[in-house]
């Protein structure tokens, strides 16, 4: 695996709590992961590399504003993580048992562990959750303008 | 595995595109070609993406069956 230029942690500051694959083959490649204690707080988990014992995660924040542009195909992913400053990697042994927790600074992840300046959505591509989220996201979207049109006649009346 | 080679083409662009170079640590760096027979294994139906699972059976030796044709 790739040396990572970092600092290492006892654990995550965050309860994982997996909503869903978006990426998968023979396996999770990219997956959608809420803070259990503060589902508001999302992250994708990305996989990025494995040795002979275990696999290792980039897991990076995202935002609700982050999920509406992507599946807008107004980013991708590669500007899903450098909108972050640090990223977390995780070496997980089976039994998802944790070998290695590092925060990395943005800057310094290796290259190859980073997506193509193309890395887009695509519906043909992405797994059913993924078109599942976006459904989730456009409705939340669709409830809070409604929500907002009604404070704002409130306020005029 | 793929029904053809060129969804496994695609599948590993796609991919390769949105996880980055350690793609080819998961679908390795060529791409071989060969024939299955009902008594190579058990296979289910190919997905919208062309993939599908196989489970080789014991008498299955792939290298006889396939070949590489093309680095990834």
């Amino acid at each position: 695996m790739e040396r990572l230029d970092g600092i290492h942690l006892s654990g995550l500051d965050f309860k994982p709590l997996k909503m869903g694959d978006l990426l998968y083959h023979e396996g999770p490649l990219l997956s959608h992961f809420v803070d259990e204690d503060n589902p508001s707080n999302q992250y994708f988990y990305k996989w990025s590399d494995h040795d002979h014992v275990a696999h290792r995660w980039m897991i990076f924040k995202v935002t609700e504003g982050d999920l509406r542009d992507f599946f807008q195909h107004k980013n991708t992913l590669l500007d899903i993580i450098r909108h972050n400053a640090f990223v977390y990697f995780i070496d997980l042994e089976p039994n998802l048992v944790p070998r290695q927790v590092m925060l990395v600074a943005t800057d310094s992840i290796p290259l190859k562990y980073l997506p193509f300046d193309s890395s887009s959505f695509d519906e043909d591509g992405f797994e059913d959750y993924a078109l599942e989220l976006k459904g989730k996201i456009n409705t939340y979207r669709n409830i809070l303008n409604r929500l907002r049109r009604d404070l704002v006649k409130k306020v005029a009346l | 595995m793929f029904d053809s080679a060129t969804n496994a083409v695609k599948q590993f662009n796609f991919l390769k595109t949105r996880i980055g170079e350690s793609a080819y640590h998961v679908l390795g760096t060529n791409l071989a070609e060969g024939k299955l027979t009902p008594a190579d294994g058990v296979a289910d139906l190919p997905n919208n993406k062309g993939h599908f699972t196989f489970h080789p059976a014991e008498t299955c030796i792939f290298e006889d069956n396939f070949q590489i044709i093309a680095a990834l």
